[in-house]
């Protein structure tokens, strides 16, 4: 796994709970780098996996919301620290469509090693169908992704998550338009 | 605008009782922790960022390389490109459209006079090096055809219809565009003299949209093809020119050859007239000579009849060689083969020559090889022209020693003659000058005399025989001699008392003769032939006469009947005879005339005469020719 996804964890975890429930974490997920991330480095997923369970202990959340709210959060992060990825797009849907094409070859030919997730988008209609599939069960991540890329673009729609799914590896979610809330 | 993308997340109160740092020390000790964390990451990231600088660094050392490489094979095959472009006369300009800029390779500025790598902007530049009198053409082809295409809104795909942008190869695309122009400054080989010709050739470059984008031209040096060409022209036209000199040429040989060939025919027609002319008194001579009855003579009287008769003789020899040589010239000298005793040819045949040589003092001598054949199939009387020709020469030319006439035959079964005499010799060079009409040496010693006839005569009855002539060192004179092919027969059979020369005692009665003959004097010289013979003799004056002569039932054996008479000529009569009933119409005829030649014979015998004598008349060929007609066997002949 790629050192921003583990490294911005920490950071994340820092920020969301405080740097010494991060150090907790870290302390009880008895790391074998101790907890020594940087962003150029490549780690196992299982230390961001084990972090995540450590987490979920100590908070008594459950890891699919952590690792979703995470995912949420690491999308605005990606602005801020790839702003180019986002260069010419305007709206979330072709931003997801370009996911996988575009973005991911982009990642390949820099970390020529990275083992990025596929992303297969679908477009019919008004509605949109993103799939995940991962060796990695990160799919709640890829979730708050999602999520955290229509919320940067303000789109109207939401969200949905493919109850059907396979599992942590493999998910799909629905992204629609929002349906009319009723008055009454 | 969103909210804050961040959850912040509250734990158990108890759990972060146990967590958070509340002392000074706890802090204290978590901040060392989170900074040890960090720096241990940062000293990860610098080693991590400096290992991947070192494989970047190492990256570039090789794409450095590889590009050097590239620059270095680039640098040669454009160095090669340029070499093959100037030994093949050969060079290539790129236009750009859009950016108006052109590209010369080297070659082309060399081959309009260019310095290489000079700064040439348009093609103006170009055309300003031509010859002044291309240069409207190229401006002429370039606006009307090349840049002509810029104008276009589209151009035309294979099918016919309007390309459109469509992908794909397209015609115009693909057209080449073709010129030749001149300049001056080198003919390809010395530089700097005569006029260049050059071969330009365009084709267009075009964007995915089908729009020309460059122009690529190829501009050729053709100075030696088109020398080539402009030479292989001239020469084709020289030929021409001699062609048409060969034809005209040849018309006018034509035109001289049928010239000739009717002065030819004159010429044979004066010496057929001429021969007649000359024979028809001739004949009145020499047979009033045969008419002499030499026992009543005194020896003085026999000496002059001897010498007048010998003269006589000349002249009819001569008019006979001249009369064959006309017919060789003409093509009609013919054979007439039949059994001839080939040593009786060159012994009593000879006779006369020996007579000859026995009174300048020279020896005669004949010598057979023992393979000789008695009998073989030839033309008697050609054959002892032959000899008798060479006999002449040899007495004529040589006043003392002898010659020798030999004969054998050849291992080709072929017979060789020849006429070996101890005269003045022929030198080499002037040999072949023997054979020309009319011709003599005029040697030192010679003693020229006769008419030059007789070698060429020779010479043209051999041609006619399929044989070989002509003349050799003796050792002491000249070696005379003839090759002919020859057919060996048996001994025909012969009839007795070979000396008796007369009807008379031929068993019946004298055959009655009608003479027909318009001049007196023949009429006497061949009364007196005839009465010679044992013939009894009726004579009349023309055709008409002797017709009338045979109608009125008087019994004649035979007709001599001349050809050119008044009233009614030979031909005519003869004609008329054979029209008359019963046996009349079967009377043998033998035409006597002076007219020799086959054709001038011709009227006479397709009216139907049986045979011919030739005037001068000879006894002996009148005799043979009567005996023939009658069908009663020569005295001195063959029997027939």
């Amino acid at each position: 796994m790629k050192g921003v996804i583990i490294a911005e964890m920490v950071r994340w975890i820092e920020q969301a709970f405080s740097p010494a429930i991060a150090d907790a974490v870290i302390v009880r997920s008895n790391l074998p780098g101790d907890g020594v991330y940087t962003t150029v480095g490549n780690y196992p997923h299982t230390d961001a996996l084990a972090m995540l369970g450590a987490l979920s202990e100590i908070s008594s959340k459950p890891v699919a919301v952590l690792a979703d709210s995470y995912g949420f959060w690491l999308a605005s992060r990606f602005m801020e620290i790839y702003p180019e990825m986002f260069e010419g797009y305007t709206d979330a849907v072709t931003f997801l469509r370009d996911v996988d094409g575009q973005h991911h070859r982009e990642v390949t030919k820099l970390y020529p090693d990275a083992r990025t997730p596929s992303i297969v988008v679908v477009i019919d209609g008004e509605e949109l169908t993103v799939s995940y599939g991962s060796h990695r069960p990160l799919a709640d991540v890829a979730h708050g992704l999602v999520r955290g890329y229509i919320d940067y673009f303000g789109d109207d729609l939401e969200v949905v998550r493919d109850q059907g799914s396979p599992g942590p590896h493999a998910a799909r979610f629905l992204v629609r338009k929002p349906a009319p809330q009723s008055s009454g | 605008m969103p909210g804050s993308p961040l959850s912040r997340f509250a734990v158990p109160q108890d759990i972060a009782a146990a967590i958070e740092p509340v002392s000074p020390e706890a802090q204290i000790a978590l901040l060392e922790r989170r900074l040890a964390r960090a720096e241990a990451a940062r000293a990860a990231a610098e080693h991590l960022l400096e290992q991947k600088s070192r494989v970047l660094a190492a990256a570039n050392n090789e794409l450095t390389a590889r590009q050097d490489s590239l620059s270095t094979s680039l640098e040669r095959r454009t160095r090669q490109l340029l070499d093959a472009q100037r030994v093949a006369g050969f060079g290539t300009m790129l236009w750009d459209i859009k950016r108006q800029q052109l590209e010369l390779s080297p070659q082309v500025q060399v081959m309009i006079g260019l310095e290489p790598g000079s700064s040439v902007k348009t093609y103006r530049t170009l055309v300003r090096r031509l010859l002044h009198e291309d240069r409207r053409r190229m401006l002429d082809w370039m606006h009307g055809e090349l840049l002509a295409r810029l104008d276009r809104e589209h151009c035309t795909r294979y099918d016919g219809q309007p390309c459109q942008g469509s992908p794909g190869p397209c015609e115009e695309a693909m057209r080449e565009y073709r010129i030749e122009v001149r300049c001056p400054g080198g003919d390809g080989i010395n530089e700097g003299e005569g006029v260049r010709s050059l071969c330009v050739m365009a084709q267009f470059q075009v964007d995915s949209q089908c729009k020309p984008a460059m122009i690529f031209v190829t501009v050729q040096d053709i100075t030696r093809q088109v020398r080539a060409d402009n030479e292989a022209a001239a020469l084709r036209t020289r030929e021409l020119q001699r062609l048409e000199d060969l034809e005209r040429l040849n018309e006018a040989l034509l035109v001289a050859r049928e010239q000739a060939d009717l002065a030819n025919d004159a010429k044979s027609r004066f010496l057929a007239m001429m021969s007649h002319d000359i024979r028809t008194p001739l004949n009145g001579v020499i047979g009033m000579l045969d008419l002499f009855d030499e026992s009543t003579l005194t020896a003085e009287q026999r000496r002059t009849l001897a010498l007048v008769r010998s003269s006589g003789d000349q002249l009819r020899v001569l008019l006979n060689d001249i009369i064959d040589l006309a017919r060789a010239e003409a093509g009609k000298l013919a054979l007439n083969p039949g059994p001839t005793n080939l040593v009786e040819v060159l012994t009593d045949g000879t006779d006369f020559w020996r007579h000859l040589a026995h009174e300048k003092s020279l020896s005669l001598d004949i010598v057979l090889a023992a393979d000789t054949p008695t009998w073989v199939e030839a033309d008697s009387v050609r054959l002892r022209q032959l000899i008798d020709n060479m006999l002449s020469n040899a007495i004529k030319y040589t006043s003392e020693g002898g010659v020798m006439v030999k004969t054998r035959v050849l291992p080709n079964g072929w017979l060789r003659t020849e006429v070996i005499d101890t005269g003045i010799g022929i030198p080499a060079h002037r040999r072949a000058e023997l054979f020309i009409e009319f011709n003599q040496l005029n040697l030192l010693g010679s003693e020229p005399g006769g008419a030059g006839l007789g070698l060429a005569i020779c010479q043209r009855i051999i041609e006619v025989m399929g044989g070989r002539i002509g003349v050799d060192d003796a050792a002491h004179g000249s070696c005379f001699w003839f090759e002919i092919p020859v057919t060996r027969i048996p001994v025909p059979k012969r009839v007795a008392n070979p000396a008796v020369r007369s009807f008379a005692g031929s068993g019946g009665r004298a055959p009655r003769v009608l003479v027909a003959e318009d001049l007196a004097t023949n009429r006497i010289v061949v009364e007196g032939c005839l009465r010679k013979l044992g013939c009894e003799v009726r004579v009349v004056a023309d055709g008409q006469q002797a017709l009338d002569a045979v109608v009125s039932g008087e019994p004649f054996d035979l007709v001599l009947m001349d050809m050119a008479m008044p009233v009614m000529d030979g031909p005519e009569a003869t004609r008329r005879i054979r029209a008359l009933p019963g046996a009349m119409a079967d009377l043998p005829i033998v035409a006597l005339t002076a007219f020799t030649r086959p054709e001038e014979l011709e009227p006479m015998m397709a009216a139907g005469a049986n045979d011919s004598v030739a005037k001068p008349i000879v006894i002996d060929d009148l005799y043979r020719a009567m005996s023939r007609a009658l069908a009663i066997p020569a005295a001195n002949g063959i029997a027939h």
